[in-house]
């Protein structure tokens, strides 16, 4: 939106404020002002006082460091409300501070409310905004860093996961009881996939498994894992940036901990049960943003992180799932970690953007080498009907009988599967090898069982059936020739039989339906809503910021000068010296208009009670009027409350308060007696209740 | 001691523990033949403008492990490096090369790899102390601290001031060892000379029966490495039919001493006999036969395998291991190496003083005694992929087909109710074979065509029915020798043979071998078979491999077939109508 609609909108939310609002507005910065009043041409002169050279310099001439953290914070959040900005600040502002501190740029006119889509947000002031941006907001103040030396890439990638991907398929119930690999499964993880060790293989094949299942990518049935087809599909046809995002939010939303790493933590549970879990889906969008933005010459601590997610619209609500993400990205390589800060790690090289180019190099002796333009979605196709011999700079894999078969088994016919390799490989596949696909083929559709309970058996098999005696005791009758039926619940036994007659591979299932299709999760369908996700964070990396305009004058030293010139009150000395050290006032002369203003008591103290229920009731008489209270605790601690009042009412020989505390707005009541300090505060000036 | 020996292990293990960056494939030159991968296999892109050139680089550090059609795969080996570094080989010099050619940058833990192995080599160091012992002699204490607590050198190593003593006979034993715990010998004994033997090849010479070719001297020249030292043993592989026999005499003629040659079985003693007679201008009485009917020994004694290591009963000794040193031989020879059977690593490890040759077409050994076959005999010299020779014209080009028949009805039932072994036997003996290869006989009438199987009930019928010639291990050697001469003539133009066609039978004019049967997947055994039509000559070669379909035998094929793949072969299969068999 153009910076003249700005200027409309923040007009507009100047104008329709009630009219002693928008006056106190005009006179704070203009002064007096004479009837009959024209709002609109008043506007207008506060407009031509704020874009004058000199109202400008002196403005950010009085810009603090805390002035400038909280303007980069509003601008980097982008019209955020205060729930936001309180979030985005938490545990480096109180909340009392912070309304405070954003009370008065209001009244410095550096930001201002508006109401949008039914929510009041912050704004910088139009007429200064390209001032603040390029000489105040400093990306760094908010999304603290430090440089780091870049590391090197995550041990995770596209390929890795083609490869965990295939030798699931090839193992399917690879865990024992505790979630640990068997130990056949430990030596063949150390043997294909190249990692430092056999620990290392076996841990990070682990940290796959748990986040491809936790993203649904992978699903176990009857103790054995397959992959979700759809889910695969939907998975692969992302951006690999994102895939390593869902990979990471898998895990995150998984039982698996930092401290625990191969199984799901008991500890863990409590909280879990405390805080809800967020889904991988949730935990992959604020792992993309981070993937995307965060530099990777950078070391983040948490909270900067965070607060470069919630600046991304994706707020991690409870810390610990904050944690719980960085963990996880940090365990998949995503993030390195130094001194407890977090450096993202430069991603891998995203492959296979040129569709001509071969992403495989299939041989005679049914090896398939992924070659450097082998991308995820074209190449899913050799994870699925492949084994992995080795996972390493360009994995192998290699067709067999066996998972060739399973390839059958999704539905897939050896002439599509011909047809993906020759596409694959831009040559025809050697015709050994579409033989034997075919034939694997013909023999996989040669015995079929339907329902589980009706066998199927070709012309040129049958025998192998027919005379086998373990068979024969399977078989209740056989209606026609080739068709068997058999007892219904037997088919484990049937397929065991059938491999002793000599037919090797599993039969092909119908009827009964297959694992596709079934417990369908929106997982993969959801993460591919990532592609749409596009954060407004441009700001992060911004850099360098323009040196400030100077006035030429000490503007507060200017001021100070003049308050010791002019004749008034020392209660009324006090208070114009405040507005100074608050960098109200810009010019002498507002201290003149200020100090001829009368003023309104608006604390009591101590054993002030008349004055301290003053107060209180015309807080209550005036909308938007919160108050500062002071009591003294069990054991004479002092507790301080900023609360929006509700009602006062007696009880006994004492007032109560009911007010709600601010900003969780919880009930509190307060007696008057035990208040050591009331001071009305007033709500923003663009507040609407 | 002990202490200080452990903690050299630990503080090894930390260094060797490896930095991989697998994921973080930032940058590639996809022009580049070579791919480095972080287990130490190296890959080379065949259709890439460098790769003769990479291919050169690399084979002299790295073991080729398979070349199918368009990626070989070589692999980095403690062993390979130490080779390398034994003819002189540095680590900058492998990682400039690898550098040089890779497409990829090289995974960290295979240069640190590199570096700590071939820094090793040398450590240790053998030498001669006098007639009876040697010296194991290392600069390094801590290295030394280790030998001297490693329980698998104890009672080989006897600590003297020089370093350690070691008996001559243990010489290759201790080598082994030392291998195995990472310590490869720098051996700087020399090798005896021999008992000099005046011997030359006839190819030099105008009217010669035969010319050398250029890979057979560059693999003698990487044996003897043209008399420097640290060569004069080792390995040389090369496909069957690309004269091998011709490499072994040509080290022979250029050592010019007595010469012991090992082979497999009678047949190929009298084939080497002939090769001698004919190539070199050894005389007939210089060559001695050491078999189970003769017992000659004279300069250059061929014998077999099988009568080394016979002996009377299990407990006794072998009494022909006396032929070792018999004579003062300077150079034995090991046909087809990858079946040394193991009494006779036993001896080799004893003469480890004596040049040792070993010839072969395929290292692949089931024991998975290849590594002790390189330590004991010697590296592997020279290597190279039989789709190159085929391509430069020394080997026959071959074709490769399978046939794929189904199981006639009668023989249904049986098979479906026979074990696992039984059902293999049946498929293998189907008759309906034998009508393929008659049909396949018919469809070769110019060319000599040998039919190979396993089961003797098979190819006697087949023998029979095709009314030809059957060699198996019973046939007495002149009768085989008989039909070997026909075949050569061309008046027996189909033979049937058994699995003693496997090895070391020469035949110089097949050009068609039909398989019937084999050892289930035994790749070895195929790479054989297919070696017996890889001779050069004036047409191709087809090697044909007959399969029973929806049985036991596919599968058994399959795995056959994958070695030939692997060597840079595609097969073709078809399936064939037992009614009227033709090709669908």
């Amino acid at each position: 939106m153009s910076r003249s609609s700005d200027v409309e909108r923040w007009k507009g939310a100047l104008i329709t404020r009630p009219d002693q609002q928008f006056f106190e507005v005009i006179r704070f910065a203009l002064g007096k002002i004479e009837t009959p009043f024209n709002k609109h041409q008043l506007l207008e002169d506060l407009i031509a006082y704020l874009k004058s050279r000199e109202t400008r310099e002196r403005i950010l001439s009085l810009i603090s460091p805390g002035d400038a953290f909280l303007l980069t914070a509003i601008f980097a959040l982008n019209k955020p409300d205060l729930p936001t900005l309180y979030d985005f600040l938490k545990g480096t502002v109180p909340y009392l501070d912070l309304h405070n501190h954003l009370l008065n740029l209001e009244e410095r006119m550096l930001i201002y409310k508006s109401i949008e889509d039914g929510a009041e947000v912050m704004r910088p002031n139009p007429l200064l905004a390209d001032d603040l941006e390029t000489s105040v907001v400093d990306p760094h103040v908010v999304f603290e860093s430090t440089s780091a030396m870049q590391g090197a890439g995550p041990w995770v990638c596209d390929r890795l996961i083609l490869s965990v991907v295939a030798f699931i398929r090839e193992h399917p119930a690879p865990f024992k009881a505790g979630r640990k690999f068997k130990s056949k499964i430990v030596k063949e993880a150390a043997a294909r996939f190249s990692f430092a060790d056999t620990k290392e293989a076996t841990g990070r094949l682990i940290l796959m498994v748990l986040a491809l299942e936790s993203a649904g990518i992978i699903r176990q049935a009857d103790g054995e894992f397959d992959v979700a087809h759809r889910e695969l599909a939907d998975f692969a046809s992302l951006s690999q940036t994102d895939r390593l995002a869902c990979l990471a939010g898998g895990l995150a939303a998984s039982d698996w901990t930092a401290d625990n790493p191969e199984s799901g933590a008991a500890a863990d549970q409590q909280q879990t049960q405390a805080y809800p879990g967020l889904s991988a889906f949730e935990y992959a969008c604020a792992a993309k943003f981070l993937l995307e933005r965060a530099d990777p010459s950078r070391s983040y601590p948490a909270f900067s992180l965070g607060r470069m997610l919630i600046a991304g619209g994706l707020s991690l609500s409870v810390e610990r799932h904050l944690i719980k993400l960085l963990n996880a990205m940090k365990a998949l390589g995503l993030l390195g970690s130094e001194g407890g800060s977090y450096r993202p790690s430069p991603l891998p090289v995203t492959t296979g953007n040129g569709i001509e180019a071969p992403a495989a190099v299939l041989q005679p002796n049914f090896e398939i080498t992924l070659t450097e333009q082998a991308s995820f979605a074209r190449t899913v196709t050799v994870a699925l009907g492949a084994r992995l011999v080795s996972y390493d700079v360009c994995p192998v894999f290699e067709l067999t009988r066996e998972t060739v078969t399973k390839r059958f088994a999704d539905g897939v016919s050896a002439a599509q599967l011909i047809n993906s390799l020759e596409m694959l490989s831009a040559v025809e596949p050697p015709s050994n090898v579409v033989f034997s696909l075919k034939s694997w083929e013909k023999e996989f559709l040669s015995v079929r069982i339907f329902h589980g309970s009706v066998l199927l058996v070709d012309e040129n098999r049958r025998h192998l059936v027919e005379h086998n005696p373990d068979m024969k005791k399977l078989i209740i009758s056989i209606p026609a020739p080739g068709v068997y039926l058999m007892r219904a619940g037997d088919q484990a036994k049937i397929e065991k039989t059938l491999h002793g007659c000599g037919i090797n591979q599993k039969p092909a299932l119908e009827g009964s339906g297959s694992l596709e299709g079934k417990g369908e999760t929106d997982a993969g369908k959801r993460f591919q809503d990532l592609d749409f996700l596009a954060p407004p964070a441009a700001m992060l990396h911004r850099r360098k910021k323009k040196p400030r305009p100077k006035p030429g004058i000490d503007v507060p030293a200017e001021l100070n000068r003049k308050l010791d010139t002019m004749d008034v009150t020392a209660e009324m000395r006090e208070e114009l010296a405040r507005m100074i050290r608050q960098r109200l006032l810009l010019y002498p002369e507002q201290l003149e208009y200020h100090a001829a203003s009368p003023r309104e008591k608006n604390e009591a103290k101590g054993f002030d009670y008349v004055g301290k229920v003053r107060i209180i009731e015309q807080a209550l008489s005036r909308q938007g009027t919160l108050l500062e209270i002071m009591t003294r605790g069990t054991g004479g601690k002092s507790v301080r409350y900023l609360v929006a009042p509700a009602e006062l009412s007696k009880g006994g020989a004492d007032l109560t308060l009911l007010c709600r505390e601010l900003p969780n707005l919880s009930t509190l009541k307060l007696r008057v007696r035990s208040m050591s300090h009331v001071r009305s505060v007033r709500g923003s000036l663009f507040a609407t209740s | 001691m002990h202490e200080s020996a452990a903690l050299l292990k630990i503080f090894r293990l930390i260094n060797i523990r490896r930095t991989y960056s697998v994921a973080s494939m930032v940058e590639h030159r996809g022009d580049l033949p070579l791919i480095v991968q972080s287990d130490g296999s190296l890959l080379l892109d065949v259709h890439t403008r460098d790769f003769d050139e990479a291919r050169l680089a690399v084979s002299t550090f790295a073991d080729l492990e398979k070349s199918p059609e368009h990626m070989h795969t070589y692999r980095i080996s403690s062993l390979s490096l130490w080779n390398a570094a034994s003819l002189g080989v540095s680590f900058d010099w492998i990682l400039e090369s690898l550098e040089r050619w890779s497409r990829y940058p090289i995974p960290g833990n295979v240069r640190e790899h590199i570096v700590q192995v071939i820094s090793r080599f040398g450590l240790v160091r053998m030498v001669k102390e006098d007639e009876s012992n040697l010296l194991l002699v290392t600069n390094d204490p801590v290295v030394r601290l280790e030998l001297e607590s490693h329980k698998r050198l104890e009672g080989l190593l006897t600590p003297c001031v020089a370093g350690f003593r070691v008996r001559l006979v243990d010489r290759g034993t201790v080598k082994i060892e030392l291998i195995k715990i990472g310590y490869p010998v720098k051996d700087e004994v020399p090798f005896t000379s021999g008992a000099f033997l005046d011997v030359n090849l006839k190819s030099g010479e105008p009217a010669g029966p035969f010319e050398i070719r250029s890979y057979q001297t560059e693999a003698a020249d990487a044996f003897s490495g043209r008399d420097s030292p640290g060569f004069g043993h080792g390995t040389v592989v090369m496909p069957c039919g690309s004269g091998k026999t011709i490499v072994g005499m040509a080290i022979i003629a250029r050592y010019k001493t007595n010469t012991l040659i090992l082979t497999t079985n009678v047949a190929a003693v009298h084939q080497w006999i002939e090769e001698l007679v004919e190539k070199t201008d050894l005389d007939r009485e210089s060559i001695g036969e050491y078999t189970g009917d003769l017992k000659q020994i004279k300069p250059v004694t061929i014998a077999t395998y099988q009568i080394v290591t016979w002996r009377p009963s299990k407990d006794e000794e072998f009494p022909h291991f006396r032929i070792f040193h018999e004579r003062n031989w300077g150079l034995i020879i090991y046909d087809e190496v990858h079946l040394l059977p193991a009494p006779v690593f036993r001896v080799t490890a004893e003469i480890q003083a004596i040049r040792r040759l070993g010839l072969t077409a395929t290292l692949v050994r089931e024991d998975g005694r290849e590594e002790d076959v390189f330590t004991l005999v010697g590296p592997k010299r020279y290597d190279v992929p039989w789709k190159e020779l085929e391509a430069k014209g020394w080997i026959a080009q071959a074709y490769c087909h399978e046939i794929r028949i189904d199981l006639p009805d009668d023989l249904k039932m049986p098979y479906a109710v026979a074990d696992r072994r039984g059902k293999f036997r049946i498929a293998a003996e189907n008759y309906l074979k034998d009508r393929i290869v008659n049909q396949l006989i018919v469809n070769h009438p110019e060319d000599s065509i040998m039919v190979i199987g396993q089961y003797l009930s098979q190819l006697r019928k087949l023998a029979e029915a095709l009314d030809v010639p059957l060699i198996t291990g019973n046939t007495p050697n002149r009768e085989r020798e008989r039909i070997y001469h026909e075949f050569r003539k061309g008046s027996v133009k189909v033979m049937v043979v058994s699995k003693v066609a496997n090895f070391a039978i020469d035949l110089p004019d097949a050009s068609v071998a039909i398989q019937v049967s084999g050892t289930f997947g035994s790749r070895q055994e195929e790479a054989q078979r297919l070696g017996r039509i890889l001779r050069p000559k004036r047409r191709n070669s087809y090697f044909y491999t007959i399969v029973s379909r929806f049985t036991s035998e596919e599968t058994f094929a399959a795995n056959r077939q994958k070695f030939l793949a692997e060597q840079g072969y595609r097969y073709h299969i078809e399936i064939w109508d037992k009614g009227e068999l033709q090709p669908k």
